[in-house]
């Protein structure tokens, strides 16, 4: 569902904020934990450097679209896109839950695919939610009356 | 119209708290489960009483017996197994045992058999390249396998 219109200067501020804490965390904190266990757990998607900087470098940038979207209905395909790309950036990089390493002469193989969906879970529902609650809310006349800004920008809402 | 406007929202609302409810719920579980039966076979493998091994030598051949008492002190049942999987070249080292479901809150025994049909020749040949492994899994959340070389297993024995 759509919220108010930040002004420009708020907008640019957060996009700036997503920007940095986005390229920490998509991007060079994978980047330095994929050099540690490159040798350990070839598997792992964090050991290529062209899928974090790729993966991340999206999804990051599509953050920060949100971040100036917001409040728009750009944000809303944005937020479910942002969403599965998180799903599927924490499925390869866990290389869907099977992992093997080795720990001095043993070699242990880790299987929790199941946790694995558990932690991307919320991801999916996010990217189902978001569009739902614009369509089903926002396309409501009394959900408008309740916030004007959803009437405004919703489909056949107004 | 504003009613089911009103109960879209809480049906969304819904979905949510209980995609969460069982996220969070899920892992504590499984984290103190795990953490749990970890305590209980590290101290059955520390504790003398509760694994015992027995070495049986009949001419050049030799039997190895494991008996280890696994204890599910978690929240669900695991299942213990032991095996080589790959035998050697020569056909020296043969393994039995059988897998182990332990329910939570019990304990079962673990028993591994190893043959070595010729010791002189295991301890002179690449049979010590022969690899165990040591399968325990959380159902249905996790599996981990372990992979050790069985020469290592002797000469710790010994």
């Amino acid at each position: 569902m759509l919220g108010p219109k930040p002004p420009l200067r708020k907008r640019i501020a957060r996009a700036v904020a997503v920007l940095v804490v986005g390229a920490l965390m998509w991007i060079i904190i994978p980047d330095y934990i994929g050099l540690l266990i490159a040798t350990e757990m070839p598997a792992s998607a964090l050991t290529d450097p062209v899928f974090v900087l790729v993966i991340g470098t999206v999804l990051t940038g599509l953050q920060v679209a949100d971040a100036m979207a917001e409040g728009t209905r750009p944000s809303i395909p944005i937020q479910s896109a942002v969403s599965l790309l998180i799903a599927y950036y924490i499925w390869a990089a866990t290389n869907g839950g099977n992992l093997v390493f080795a720990v001095g002469t043993m070699r242990v193989a880790l299987d929790f695919q199941v946790l694995v969906l558990l932690v991307i879970l919320p991801s999916l529902w996010t990217a189902v939610r978001t569009p739902l609650s614009y369509f089903a809310l926002g396309r409501a006349p009394a959900a408008a009356q309740a916030a004007p800004a959803v009437l405004s920008r919703a489909p056949g809402g107004a | 119209m504003k009613t089911r406007s009103r109960r879209a929202e809480l049906a969304i609302h819904g979905v949510s708290i209980a995609v969460a409810v069982i996220v969070v719920f899920s892992f504590a579980s499984v984290f103190y489960s795990a953490y749990a039966d970890y305590r209980g076979i590290s101290n059955s493998v520390s504790s003398p009483e509760y694994h015992h091994i027995a070495r049986t030598m009949n001419g050049s051949a030799e039997t190895i017996t494991v008996s280890l008492t696994i204890p599910n002190n978690g929240l669900y049942s695991i299942t213990v197994s032991a095996a080589c999987p790959e035998p050697d070249a020569e056909g020296n080292i043969t393994c039995r045992s059988s897998p182990v479901t332990v329910p939570a809150g019990q304990q079962r025994v673990l028993t591994f058999v190893m043959t070595v049909k010729d010791l002189a020749l295991f301890e002179n040949s690449l049979s010590q390249q022969v690899n165990g492994t040591v399968s325990i899994q959380l159902a249905p959340f996790a599996s981990m396998t372990v992979t050790y070389g069985l020469g290592n297993l002797v000469k710790v024995i010994k």
